[in-house]
């Protein structure tokens, strides 16, 4: 039992140092950026008020800066609703007109849950629209399970992930490892249901 | 600089402690290698709560998708939270078991 508590004394004198980061850079989808069919922007929940949480809001707005750029003519977004809200996908869509983008360039999804589901609803309405290639935005350690699902549903992904946690503080150290770590536990999950 | 000051304090509030145990409070230096043996006993307690409460959460989460129909995310499962609430865990049954015994 002794060993076992060595654990989280590791995990704690691990998060001082640089290797978290190192871990997050190892584990994480490097930036292919270029012209698309589609900016795809993966979900990433609602605060209870309705509006974008932190990541959300951080998703959304790489997306339309991909956009404005020019390098896709279709814009989706993701996300379902909480309860007694419009859905995250509604909000993300209604920024997007109020900055500027055109309804018809604008297409949403509410009722995926999970990465995998939006991946199934998307190899649906998007390979009918003829789209193949796709710019897929969301955070550097998801990217890599995400693009693996998209790519399993047909899509050409380009990998555009949002700027990652590289602080330098033990404290987002610890939340950086705790992430890849659900990250992994995550991969192992999907590979052993199929999706990937 | 930013990222040391955590490891300064403690090392500091660390010296600060033995030094206190040993001159003021007399406490021998071998009984805190036996102090440090309990310590990793007790954390190793507090993981396995840990592991527990993390596959616990993983089966509660698949079970209620298959059966209720209501979504959970798996997320939920591996919150943050876990940490402080399995030391807790931890801590309680390894000072129970020692006043048990």
């Amino acid at each position: 039992m002794r060993y076992l508590g060595a654990v989280p004394i590791l995990v704690l004198l691990f998060a001082l140092t640089p290797g978290p980061n190192l871990l997050a850079n190892l584990t994480s989808s490097g930036p292919d950026v270029r012209a698309a069919d589609a900016i795809v922007v993966l979900s990433a929940g609602l605060n209870p008020d309705g509006s974008l949480n932190r990541v959300s809001m951080q998703r959304t707005i790489h997306g339309l800066l991909f956009y404005r750029m020019g390098l896709a003519p279709l814009l989706v977004f993701s996300g379902s609703a909480r309860l007694q809200t419009a859905s995250e996908a509604a909000v993300r869509a209604q920024l997007a007109r109020d900055l500027g983008v055109p309804g018809p360039a604008i297409l949403t999804d509410s009722a995926a849950r999970t990465t995998y589901e939006e991946a199934v609803v998307f190899k649906e309405v998007l390979r009918a629209r003829g789209v193949a290639r796709i710019l897929l935005v969301t955070d550097p350690q998801h990217m890599t399970r995400a693009s693996a699902v998209f790519r399993k549903a047909g899509f050409l992904v380009y990998p555009a992930p949002t700027v990652g946690d590289a602080g330098s503080a033990p404290e987002d150290r610890l939340w950086l490892l705790h992430r890849v770590t659900r990250e992994l536990a995550a991969t192992i999950y999907y590979r052993a249901m199929g999706y990937l | 600089m930013e990222s040391l000051f955590p490891t300064v304090v403690v090392l500091l509030t660390s010296v600060g402690g033995y030094l206190v145990s040993t001159r003021w409070l007399r406490l021998s230096v071998s009984a805190l290698l036996r102090g440090v043996d309990k310590t990793l006993e007790c954390l190793g307690v507090c993981t396995v709560f840990l592991l527990v409460n993390v596959i616990v959460g993983v089966v509660v989460t698949v079970v209620t998708r298959t059966l209720s129909g209501q979504f959970l995310s798996l997320y939920l499962a591996t919150g943050l939270v876990f940490l402080p609430l399995s030391f807790l865990q931890g801590l309680a049954f390894w000072c129970w078991r020692r006043a048990s015994a």
